[in-house]
């Protein structure tokens, strides 16, 4: 008998082949001693390991082998815990420098489009000097007419009178 | 109002579901309930009581942590019993880079011996006592290769699928049928009393 047909008897013996194979199997066994002999064989080692698998028992106290479950159980959260906070940390390390450098170039920007569209008095005093000042040094004559039903507004600076 | 569990009594779903809300007392009873058999299927896989304590112990640490995964389509204990399988596997796989294999196991492994033993007709397991079989059996169970011993205990303690077991250990079916078949025969001859020097 080859190894491949030995596998084959163990197969049948465990339940592994299909119905058709077993029945073939089944008959082989029935005229074949050898075939016989060593599924009897390997059914008695099969039955005796199955009903007698050997008793141990933990050989501690439930009191004792339960609390070094528990102290691990413990522990492992709080590592746990802490390495949530870590990660936590670290990712807003990781992004808040980014993003501050981000919010202080979208504060410049938006200052410069608001300047751009809002141009300042005080910038134009800068750019054209001079103006307010001429302004402050002017006066003014009003001339009424009602006959004629005229007003007449006459403008000068201080230097020219 | 939630009501208030007598945590011995209890059923293991109602305790898991006290358990998964963070319920520490209703997780402490089902450790009390299945601590035995956690442990005995590690002892059986790794052959050494301190590191089935271990391993039994970091079974149910993850299965706190995994509370939330288990859908109840199996019994509790079978769920606890496959994380503390996958534990041993991954020790196993870390015992087995760290040590080099020897001539003897590379025998084992491809079944050099197992393959010369003579059909064993009579069953030598009958009329013992329970307690002295058990004795055997576990004493067996010492002398297989750790590859040999991994199918045994995951096919007949676990009474996992050929398919299971392959996927679970890492290996084709092929190598699950071979080893289950070498790790069957050894077991046989060693129950039966036989030494090498006869097998041959």
């Amino acid at each position: 008998m080859n190894f491949e047909q030995q596998l084959k008897l163990q197969a049948y013996l465990d339940g592994e082949l299909s119905a058709s194979e077993r029945e073939e199997v089944r008959a082989w066994i029935e005229r074949d001693a050898e075939a016989k002999a060593l599924v009897a064989e390997l059914t008695w080692a099969k039955s005796a390991l199955t009903a007698n698998e050997p008793e141990v028992k933990v050989p501690d106290s439930r009191e004792f082998y339960w609390s070094k479950i528990s102290r691990e159980i413990e522990r492992q959260e709080r590592a746990e815990a802490r390495t949530e906070g870590a990660a936590a940390v670290a990712w807003w390390r990781r992004w808040l420098a980014p993003m501050g450098a981000v919010a202080a170039a979208l504060i410049v920007a938006a200052v410069i489009m608001v300047s751009d569209r809002n141009p300042q008095p005080v910038v134009a005093v800068a750019e054209q000097g001079g103006v307010g000042e001429a302004v402050s040094d002017m006066g003014a004559i009003t001339f009424e007419d009602h006959s004629a039903g005229v007003t007449m507004v006459w403008l000068y600076s201080d230097s020219e009178i | 109002m939630s009501k208030k569990i007598d945590y011995s009594t209890a059923e293991d779903d109602t305790l898991v579901r006290a358990a998964r809300k963070g319920d520490m007392q209703a997780f402490e009873e089902l450790v009390a309930r299945h601590r035995d058999k956690i442990y005995a299927r590690a002892f059986s896989m790794m052959r050494n009581e301190d590191e089935a304590l271990d391993l039994s112990q970091e079974a149910w640490v993850k299965a706190w942590q995994r509370l939330e995964q288990f859908q109840g389509e199996a019994s509790f204990a079978t769920w606890m019993t496959r994380i503390v399988i996958n534990l041993c596997l991954d020790q196993l796989r870390k015992q087995k880079r760290q040590r080099a294999e020897s001539i003897e196991q590379l025998d084992e492994e491809t079944g050099g011996v197992e393959r010369q033993m003579p059909v064993i007709t009579t069953n030598p397991t009958e009329g013992l006592e329970r307690q002295e079989l058990r004795k055997r059996i576990d004493r067996a169970l010492t002398q297989l290769s750790v590859e040999h011993r991994t199918v045994l205990v995951m096919h007949e303690f676990e009474e996992l699928e050929y398919k299971e077991i392959a996927r679970r250990v890492g290996c084709s079916i092929g190598t699950v049928m071979s080893r289950l078949f070498y790790a069957r025969r050894r077991m046989a001859g060693l129950l039966a009393g036989l030494k090498k020097e006869e097998w041959k």
